[in-house]
């Protein structure tokens, strides 16, 4: 409870301390020489560029979901489904500066869409098309939405699992509606329930993204972010001031999109009332081959990028109008192995720590959650989602101030603490679901033939539970080694991990370097993913006995 | 005298041996071991015994288990122990390994006055081995862009030599931006750090440097403490004493030298524009072909630098400092926004979007997508080339007007809590050997800044055997190096740029 009490806090502590140099006192400048707000507003084209961050936001949000939907309704039992399953999580391992590169070099007029279109016409040089960067973020909403379906899809995976899928569906089908039309008339319905809080999340991730706005999003002006980012970095510490302004509001702007979010939802709702109770029971077939298609062709083009990317690592010339690369080696993987070892073994290292705290609270708290009231389990709930509705780049500087005053930067536990930070909701949402679909009476049973409720708790609740602890785990870990600023602003420096490397070595604009630092990024999480895989079973043989693997709805529903 | 002979085996420590006069160093330490056994003397405890401390004595190593820790033993070096946790009076008797001696003999006293008589070269050796000694065992932080392959590969080499020759431990970390380092040190002496700061060196040069001095958060002056210092010839080329128009008051060392050039594909393009009026027609004549990077990108920065030097009639206004309010300023950048303003339709995107930094530049040209990019390390077409970043095609040229030069530094901040061990580090950057293999256009190609003339006969003749710099220009091709403006014109600039531009 206690440190369920204290992550919140810190995030509180560390935003106001990033937001107060907008108010008049600066922890790092004396005074600010810049006025804090108006140096905002007479920012020249901030008109275009919060409209162009909050449209990219809500664009690549709404996007998502809808694609999610396709999922959802048009491939429940297809083979696609299946292979969803599987390909899924390590889709989410990538970093996203990998993706954003993947995807500039299929969009980018030198890129395989453009090196296909110059074999056909011909040409020599590449066209000066603005495909990426655009003014108007389009190839940034893109970027995103292959990001961020993947993340949803896989979250409706799961929630999919607690759900009586089935059953609304045999009960949909006796009324005589055809089985997609069940998806999208009945069973979306409670799936979109599960799915809102990550919605959510998605969306004020899409808002308060740097380093993929930076690679494939405007320049001029670019996105608010961005401009965060650069005006924190003036050498002359001019910006500090604008800069928590403009922190402030990206808040304000989180919420107007939340707001945007919440009425869009109402008012889809409302216009869609009649048509679910209308009594339509077909659609044309079609209808569902396309959304199948759709959703393979993202599914391709997210997996397309990163072969791109795999494939770049063994490239060292790919000159312009050649489809194929004219030179190949292992140069840079034989020159770059042996500085791997101390990153790699730091971000395991700070993953598995995080995650293992992350889990050990995140079970507590939902252990003692049977003992509360609802109104405190619904404050628990939203406490624990604050890290995660403020950005990053928010957040980070003000934590740095704080770490730094109190002497306790660039230890372990620190560094181990600010991940914490980041790892801990997701863990806990991501298990909360189970948790509450867990049916009691097994532990009752337990109990009542044991007699102890810890003996019940360890040996039939959390074997039972111990896909989702994995699931959640595997979750928490990609998280863990994919932060960046939580590393280096708390670590001082002295912690070395993958990401921090490949996000050093991505200044340099070497797309090969950039490539193999982010397939061995994707290593620690799909270890995990493995242990994942591999742990239950071997459980299951040691002990010889039959393990749940998914939580039993079926019963639940009866 | 057994228990001295197993001192003098111990690592670290060196022996006390008698004054010779052949051997001018032991002469001088031995005087001021006298000087301070006499000082210590009057720490006699009430037992006898002279050397005090023994609570906070770190733990014998393993080989030194022999000797008696306590009565009149000396304090020895402890290996790796962070000195600042220690008292000023253990680290000199730490630091000259003291056999507390209480007689005092006539020898003694001469060899003391013979040196008091030795030149202040004698003592700034002295010094020197001081700093050695007080560096070995420790670990410094650098912190420095971590972009460039050939640069890590170049600190990486720098840090075994450290590890091998002076017993440091050099940790390169890698930032995107050196100035995320600037908050972080403002916060540190905002909270009172004085020592243990989390840096101990840092690469640095205009801007950024102006403001951490200007705040006092550097260690100044040490360069002309640096016994490598004796290689630079500051008067000979003021710019390795001035960071953009700024005196450095030894407060930084210059560590290489860098131009501002353009690099381009020879398959692409033969003659290169040599002057602002002709990148203009060149950019008429081939749409859409070149770019720059966006300030407040450095590289962006400077190439506005360079047109604005280009195009007015007195470029010497641009050492003295200015700013946006004054009316001079619009005077003066008037031809420069009419120049971009004529410039902007023909670049790349039609100058609706810009690359955000000059790395992003070369994956472009490599493509084709550009025929010219630009840098500021005259020998980063050739590093490019080797990592197969660029097509072997690859060239560099520079305006014949000539281009923007400037220097780097090192620095260290002075809350660092390895002070002793940066400084090592930095001389041994600025030693002929690490200079010679920077300059070398196979490895790094980052010119030097010691002078030639000033270094032995066999290390100016290793450097003069350096590879040439085949796609790059070698420092005689550079042509006449432009002085930067005053780094209030970079900011103005900067600012005057987004508010034409950033509106798209």
């Amino acid at each position: 409870m206690l440190a369920a009490a204290i992550l919140p806090l810190v995030g509180l502590t560390g935003l106001l301390a990033s937001l107060l140099p907008a108010f008049g006192w600066s922890p790092v400048a004396d005074q600010s020489p810049l006025p804090a707000w108006s140096t905002l507003t007479s920012l020249s084209g901030l008109t275009q560029m919060l409209t162009v961050t909050l449209i990219t936001g809500l664009a690549s949000t709404a996007l998502s979901l809808l694609f999610v939907l396709i999922f959802a309704c048009c491939c429940w039992k297809t083979r696609l489904w299946t292979l969803a399953e599987f390909t899924l999580p390590p889709l989410l391992c990538i970093p996203h500066t990998a993706l954003a590169a993947g995807v500039s070099f299929l969009l980018a007029p030198t890129g395989v869409l453009g090196r296909l279109l110059a074999a056909i016409n011909g040409w020599e040089i590449p066209p000066d098309l603005t495909t990426i960067n655009d003014a108007w973020g389009l190839s940034l909403i893109f970027t995103l939405v292959l990001k961020e379906a993947p993340f949803l899809a896989l979250m409706a995976i799961s929630a999919c699992r607690q759900i009586p899928v089935e059953k609304l569906l045999v009960t949909g089908q006796s009324l005589g509606y055809s089985p997609s039309l069940c998806w999208v008339k009945i069973v979306w319905t409670p799936l979109y329930r599960a799915l809102r809080l990550p919605v959510l999340t998605v969306l004020i991730y899409s808002i308060s993204v740097v380093d993929i706005s930076m690679m494939t999003g405007p320049s001029l002006p670019p996105t608010l972010p961005v401009q965060i980012l650069l005006w924190y970095q003036d050498p002359d510490l001019l910006y500090q001031a604008p800069a928590a302004a403009a922190v402030a509001l990206l808040l304000v702007l989180s919420a107007i999109a939340v707001l945007c979010y919440l009425a869009a939802e109402k008012g889809v709702s409302y216009c869609l009332q009649p048509w679910i109770t209308g009594g339509l029971r077909h659609l044309p077939h079609w209808i569902f081959m396309i959304g199948r298609g759709l959703w393979s062709g993202l599914s391709a083009t997210s997996l397309g990028c990163l072969l791109l990317v795999a494939l770049w690592s063994f490239i060292t010339r790919w000159p312009f109008p050649d489809m194929l690369p004219c030179d190949w080696s292992l140069q840079l993987w034989s020159r770059h192995v042996h500085r791997l070892q101390t990153p790699l073994s730091t971000t395991l290292t700070l993953a598995l720590l995080s995650t293992l705290a992350a889990l050990v609270l995140a079970v507590t708290l939902l252990e003692l959650g049977k003992y509360q009231t609802d109104r405190l389990r619904k404050a628990t709930t939203i406490t624990v989602y604050i890290p995660l509705l403020i950005p990053q780049i928010a957040l980070m500087p003000g934590i740095q101030t704080l770490l730094i005053s109190l002497n306790i930067d660039g230890l372990w536990a620190t560094v181990i603490g600010c991940h914490l930070l980041f790892v801990f909701p997701y863990c806990y949402l991501s298990l909360a679901q189970s948790w509450r679909s867990y049916d009691a009476r097994y532990s009752q049973t337990g109990h009542l033939l044991s007699g102890s409720r810890l003996r019940t708790f360890l040996y039939i609740k959390l074997p039972m539970l111990l896909p989702c602890l994995l699931t959640s785990s595997l979750l928490g870990a990609s998280i863990s080694s994919a932060l960046y600023l939580p590393t280096l602003m708390p670590g001082a420096g002295r912690f070395e991990t993958l990401t921090t490397e490949a996000v050093a070595l991505s200044s340099g604009g070497s797309r090969s370097l950039l490539a193999l630092y982010a397939l061995v990024q994707v290593m620690p999480p799909l270890a995990i993913m493995a242990m994942a895989k591999l742990l239950p079973a071997a459980l299951k043989r040691r002990t010889g006995r039959p393990l749940e693997t998914r939580p039993a709805h079926k019963e639940n529903a009866a | 005298m057994g228990h001295q002979e197993i001192l003098w085996k111990r690592p670290g420590c060196r022996p006390l041996a008698e004054p010779h006069l052949c051997h001018l160093h032991c002469f001088i330490r031995c005087f001021i071991r006298c000087f301070i056994a006499i000082g210590v003397q009057k720490q006699r405890g009430k037992d006898g015994s002279y050397t005090t401390y023994p609570a906070r004595r770190p733990p014998a190593p393993k080989h030194c288990a022999a000797i008696p820790r306590t009565g009149k033993c000396v304090y020895y070096t402890a290996r790796r122990q962070p000195e600042m946790k220690r008292s000023f009076s253990m680290r000199i008797q730490s630091h000259f390994c003291l056999p507390v001696r209480p007689a005092f003999n006539l020898q003694r006293l001469l060899s003391m006055m013979f040196a008091l008589l030795l030149s202040s070269a004698a003592l700034a050796q002295h010094n020197w081995d001081k700093i050695l000694e007080q560096a070995r065992g420790q670990t410094v932080y650098m912190t420095a862009w971590g972009g460039s392959e050939s640069v890590n590969d170049f600190l990486y080499w720098a840090g075994q030599q450290l590890d091998k020759n002076y017993g440091i431990r050099l940790h390169h970390v890698k930032v995107t931006n050196i100035s995320s380092v600037i908050s972080r040190m403002t916060a540190e002496s905002r909270a009172r750090r004085r020592h243990g700061g989390a840096i101990d060196l840092l690469w640095i040069n205009g801007e950024n440097f102006r403001t951490l001095y200007s705040k006092g958060l550097l260690y100044a002056p040490f360069v002309t403490d640096l016994p490598n210092w004796r290689f630079v010839d500051a008067q000979a080329n003021p710019g390795l004493v001035n960071d953009a128009g700024m005196p450095t008051e030894g407060a930084e060392a210059p560590w290489g030298l860098a131009r501002l050039v353009f690099m381009y594909d020879k398959n692409h393009i033969e003659n290169p524009p040599q002057s602002a009026a002709q990148l203009l027609r060149f950019c008429r004549t081939h749409p859409g072909r070149f770019t720059y990077p966006a300030p407040p990108d450095f590289v962006g920065t400077a190439f506005l630098e360079q047109l604005l030097t280009e195009l007015i009639k007195d470029p010497s206004r641009l050492q003295q400092p200015t700013s946006m309010g004054d009316k001079d300023f619009k005077q003066i950048t008037k031809p420069l926004w009419a120049f971009l303003d004529k410039l902007h339709p023909y670049l790349w995107h039609a100058g609706h979007s810009f690359p955000l930094s000059s790395s992003a530049m070369k994956p472009l040209l490599n493509d084709g997508a550009l025929d010219i990019a630009i840098t500021f390390n005259p020998a980063e077409a050739t590093a490019s080339i080797r990592e197969g970043t660029l097509p072997a095609s690859t060239a560099t040229y520079t305006h014949a007007s000539g281009t923007l030069g400037n220097t780097h530094f090192l620095a260290i901040p002075k809350n660092s809590s390895s002070r002793a061990a940066a400084l090592v580090t930095i001389n041994f950057l600025l030693s002929p050997g690490a200079q010679r293999r920077k300059a070398n256009p196979e490895l790094w190609g980052d010119p030097t800044v010691l002078s030639l003339d000033r270094l032995p006969p066999h290390e100016r003749q290793a450097f003069l055997k350096l590879p040439h710099n085949p796609a790059g220009l070698d420092i005689e091709k550079l042509g006449p190096g432009l002085p930067e403006p005053h780094p209030s014109w970079a900011r103005a600039l900067k600012q005057s740029w987004l508010q034409h531009y950033q509106a798209g």
